[in-house]
């Protein structure tokens, strides 16, 4: 395996977050120029680095296991932008040095560990505007587009220092950055970046002094919880159930009893409970996967789960008697719950 | 019975902003929000905000207070028989409706061992539509508020045939959603448990 490829070439081996762009180059989307560093520890990869031509760069990690988990790690690893190319080496390395600090941050919230870092370098584009693309409502996961943008690049709004303006469906708000068609333009082009990558996808884009539309980033949207990685390391299977939505999600388990319950429940968490009813859609709709005592692949728990594209269990009869709190792994297609962690 | 009304329409939405609620009890906005604070206050509901959209839900005694209110509406109507009736005779109908939208569900997905075509599926809830016109028609005899039902049902499945995200969408009233929202709302009039 060579230590450096293109960034269009890019794929799992590369890391969650360049796979992703490797994707979206190979099938046509405007995407800055890159290379990906694999093996960052064997050196040799240091000329590479001039490829994508242009005086500064972006510097990003690319993890396995990052950006497709329910456990979102946005902002866990360091991003550098503006590197000068006599830099870029040492930014490479500080970078994959990170590593260190994901692992923590998954010891503390059960989410699999990283196993390999990855780095991305692309030429640092010079935006007019900047910002992010979501395919799916925060709230309720319905398939609706929200865009915010900033003027410039987007890294003081990335670091939420800047407010954005805000287009939810084509209506704006907020500061007047984009005009209408520019919204409609990058709110079309996540969408054809949904039907690329399947499943609700948060977009990074950004637009430069000629007009052209780039995208920096897509992953898929935590609060909807759909893994477009391998699936994560699963280990002791403690129940089963009727497998009743696809897919496979890591979290935190939460038993949740009734409706004065609702506020213990943190977005990203895997739902535990007896069933149900209309007010539970808006839980659901951040779940990382939900598991039901009662129904079956008929229950309306599961209907909603595979509308919101959450792995669903359903029929697990002790299902509220599991340990609150515990990092684990539903797989809806199977029918598991399972610890989080290697076998 | 306004207040009965607001507390119903908070416990079968699930949760829902102020106007939504509103529409739901056919109350001008500014009365169901006096009625929501007043509830508010007396923790029979509560607030949550997710990022800049918020809305309303029941708490436990809002629910437990919302049946008491209703057991006693259904019993100056003299209708808890025919909602027995309705509900007891309610599974055949709630299969038929649930197994259309999997069917549609798993279709889309690509995990359908035999896909299901479009037409099938709403011809099926086109069936459940008219079990559901007799069941309303049976239930608005004596309980008016579960007018509407069918219409809205009815509307979703004609729309399902130009956009199939109208069988199961969670950000509309679609056809699955009016059905839940039916299916609770029998549930909540007698009391009873999922």
């Amino acid at each position: 395996m060579s230590a450096v490829v293109p960034l269009r070439d890019a794929d799992e081996s590369c890391g969650a977050k360049a796979a992703s762009l490797g994707r979206l180059m190979r099938a046509g989307f405007a995407v800055p120029d890159g290379v990906v560093v694999r093996d960052v520890e064997g050196g040799g990869w240091e000329p590479a680095l001039a490829a994508p031509g242009g005086t500064t760069y972006a510097v990003r990690s690319s993890a396995h296991g990052e950006d497709g988990h329910a456990a979102s790690y946005a902002g866990q690893f360091r991003t550098m932008l503006n590197v000068p190319a006599t830099e870029a080496a040492a930014a490479v390395r500080r970078t994959a040095a990170s590593v260190h600090d994901a692992g923590t941050y998954a010891a503390a919230t059960g989410a699999p560990a990283v196993r390999r870092m990855a780095v991305i370098v692309q030429r640092m584009l010079d935006p007019v505007a900047s910002g992010v693309a979501f395919t799916r409502h925060p709230v309720t996961g319905a398939r609706s587009t929200v865009v915010e943008a900033v003027q410039g690049p987007g890294d003081r709004y990335m670091a939420g220092e800047v407010a954005p303006q805000r287009w939810l469906d084509g209506e704006p708000t907020g500061a007047r950055v984009l005009t209408a068609e520019q919204a409609r333009r990058v709110a079309r082009e996540a969408g054809r970046v949904e039907e690329l990558l399947g499943g609700g996808q948060d977009v990074e884009w950004a637009i430069t002094a000629d007009g052209r539309l780039w995208l920096l980033q897509a992953r898929p949207i935590t609060t909807t919880g759909r893994a477009a990685v391998p699936s994560p390391a699963a280990g002791r299977v403690l129940a089963t159930g009727t497998p009743a939505g696809p897919g496979t999600a890591a979290g935190p388990l939460r038993v949740v009893a009734g409706l004065d319950d609702f506020a213990r429940f943190r977005p990203g968490d895997v739902l535990v409970c007896r069933a149900t009813s209309p007010a539970w859609t808006p839980l659901l709709a951040r779940a990382a996967a939900v598991v039901t005592e009662t129904g079956g692949v008929l229950a309306h728990a599961a209907i909603v789960a595979r509308e919101l594209r959450i792995p669903a269990v359903t029929d697990v009869p002790a299902a509220t008697g599991l340990p609150d709190g515990a990092g684990v792994v539903v797989d809806g297609t199977r029918g598991t719950i399972a610890v989080a962690g290697p076998r | 019975m306004s207040a009965v009304r607001v507390l119903h329409a908070v416990r079968v939405l699930g949760y829902a902003g102020t106007a939504r609620i509103a529409g739901r009890s056919g109350l001008p906005v500014d009365t169901a929000e006096d009625l929501l604070l007043d509830a508010g206050s007396r923790g029979h509901v509560t607030w949550t905000q997710f990022a800049d959209e918020g809305g309303w839900s029941l708490t436990e005694a809002g629910r437990a207070e919302g049946e008491r209110l209703l057991a006693a509406e259904l019993d100056d109507a003299g209708a808890r028989a025919v909602v027995e009736s309705v509900l007891d005779g309610f599974g055949p109908l709630n299969d038929l409706v649930a197994a259309a939208c999997t069917r549609w569900q798993l279709t889309e997905l690509g995990v359908a061992a035999t896909p299901a075509a479009l037409a099938d599926v709403l011809a099926d809830l086109a069936r459940a539509a008219e079990g559901l016109a007799g069941i309303e028609q049976r239930l608005t005899a004596s309980l008016r508020r579960f007018a509407g039902y069918h219409a809205r049902f009815s509307d979703a499945v004609e729309r399902a045939r130009h956009d199939a995200g109208w069988v199961t969408a969670t950000d509309r009233d679609s056809a699955h959603r009016v059905w839940f929202e039916l299916h609770e709302d029998l549930l909540a009039t007698l009391g009873r448990a999922r």
